[in-house]
């Protein structure tokens, strides 16, 4: 058995074999990219692999406005994957309900106490 | 000076910097600090790795690993929503201690956060956030539990068992979520008691590294406390003849819990809540109903890599007959999945849908049956 052990024939395959496993989990189970390695180090890098085009419009319009709070309607909000995703990528610009900068998906109406600031492609930014 | 640390100190330093850093993230240190302990880290791992390590395929394995982790993009839902929102956080406000706002209650913040305060100390060295990168931090901190298996396995057995930790453990190795790193710390730890039976000297460094070990373990995620409780009540069913190493594991148990009681207590004291709390009223509405049972036990006992484990387990024990490994590897799997039984009996949660997370909790003792059947050979071929 201790041939087992130091068997270079069974080296050899077992090698192969975590090989192949690496290569399945980077491909297969996730989504491995030369690009994205050769960029990894890079400042505010990789937003564009993993978040949707309204939530990187969201960054965008709070970071040109210097907004350090802001707040997102009702029908946004019940959005989870928006809601979380909005909250986790800003920060640390923070969502406070009490802020009057709302932001409204461009398909929502806007409430009658609410005046427009602003119309983006995705999103509409109001005081409320 | 390096000449005179040993190989069990280099590792002891390892595990000690990734204790420090969840410290100086506790106590809102000066930014240096963090930078310098992480650095002491990378160093001490790097002289370990090409001064100690005995299987350098180990080397080439955490490159590929760290390599894969930097080349794929951050999806997962909890890593993102929990634990690199909080290793975030961390490094936005370089404190630990701004959870005591409560802000995003869905990211869980009584959780323990040693892990997440680690991706925030690599954040810190680097000096920037991305989407990329912060997840290798999770990432590096497989090293010491690697280390430590791959001191109980030489050649071959080595390579079996990274093969098996990638088959179990897979792509939590890289996607920023903790399962793997509960896994693979508490299969760290569980082996290190078991090897107490064959140490007769010398053994105080070794208490030294299971304490740091279990302490990381509790401080990784919720399970990772009652892993604890579950290696210590199996532990005392092997050892409790020997007096001696009994009385130093009840010491070095309850050392260990200590840091984890001490950020449930601050979390208390502070009204940090979680938002799924399990209740009394859940466990007796279902525990009456034959359907909920079987509906876990498909879900947490008919997992192919839980089964696969098993079934090696079962051979492995009637071939080698070491009554000692099936008395402690039984009763530890056993208590875990009770308590996971009485968890999911208990969610407010729809249970069907609480049991989607089944396949990952289970993974800590999927490992830790595969894991103990390799080492029983190895220690039987070793005798022979």
């Amino acid at each position: 058995m201790m041939s087992f052990q130091n068997n270079n024939k069974i080296k050899i395959i077992l090698v192969i074999l975590i090989f192949f496993q690496l290569l399945y989990i980077a491909n297969k189970r996730l989504t491995f990219k030369t690009e994205i390695f050769k960029k990894s180090f890079l400042k505010d890098f990789g937003s564009e692999y993993v978040m949707t085009s309204d939530i990187l419009e969201l960054k965008e319009i709070t970071k040109n406005l210097k907004l350090e709070k802001f707040n997102i309607s009702e029908k946004l909000s019940e959005n989870v994957f928006f809601f979380q995703r909005s909250i986790e990528f800003l920060y640390p610009i923070k969502i406070n309900k009490k802020s009057e900068n709302t932001f409204f998906s461009s398909e929502e109406k806007i409430p009658s106490n609410c005046n427009i600031l602003n119309q983006y492609k995705h999103l509409t930014l109001a005081k409320c | 000076m390096l000449k005179n640390i040993t190989q069990q100190n280099n590792i002891l330093i390892i595990l000690s910097s990734v204790i420090l850093n969840y410290a100086l993230f506790l106590t809102s240190s000066l930014l240096i600090l963090i930078k310098l302990n992480f650095i002491l880290f990378i160093f001490f791992t790097l002289y370990y790795l090409f001064k100690y390590e005995k299987n350098k395929f180990l080397i080439l394995f955490l490159f590929a690993i760290i390599v894969i982790s930097l080349g794929t993009p951050t999806d997962s839902w909890d890593a993102r929503s929990i634990w690199l929102f909080k290793a975030k956080e961390f490094f936005y406000d370089h404190s630990l201690i701004s959870i005591k706002n409560n802000y995003a209650e869905f990211s869980h913040n009584n959780y323990p956060s040693i892990a997440p305060a680690f991706a925030a100390g690599l954040s810190t060295l680097i000096g920037h956030w991305n989407e990329i990168y912060p997840k290798t931090g999770l990432t590096l901190m497989f090293i010491p539990p690697l280390i430590i298996i791959s001191r109980f396995f030489d050649n071959n057995f080595f390579l079996i068992s990274i093969s098996i930790i990638l088959f179990i453990v897979g792509k939590f190795l890289v996607n920023g979520e903790l399962d793997g790193l509960v896994a693979l710390y508490f299969v760290s730890s569980v082996i290190i008691i078991y090897d107490f039976k064959n140490l007769n000297n010398d053994i105080f460094y070794q208490y030294l590294i299971l304490i740091f070990f279990l302490i990381i373990l509790s401080l990784l995620k919720a399970e990772g406390t009652v892993l604890l409780v579950c290696s210590f009540i199996g532990s005392l069913l092997i050892f409790y003849k020997k007096k001696y190493l009994c009385k130093n594991l009840i010491i070095s148990f309850f050392v260990s819990i200590i840091p984890v009681l001490m950020w449930n207590y601050f979390c208390i004291y502070n009204n940090i809540g979680n938002t799924n709390i399990n209740n009394f009223n859940d466990f007796t509405n279902r525990i009456l109903y034959l359907k909920n049972y079987i509906l876990i036990f498909e879900y947490l006992l008919l997992n192919e890599k839980f089964l696969f484990s098993l079934i090696v387990f079962l051979v492995s024990t009637i071939y080698i007959k070491n009554k000692d490994i099936l008395i402690y590897v039984s009763s530890i799997s056993l208590i875990y999945i009770l308590f996971l039984f009485i968890v999911y009996l208990s969610t407010p949660l729809d249970l069907e849908w609480h049991l989607n997370s089944a396949s990952r909790i289970i993974k800590p003792i999927a490992l830790f049956l595969s894991i103990f059947s390799l080492y029983s050979i190895f220690n039987k071929q070793h005798k022979i």
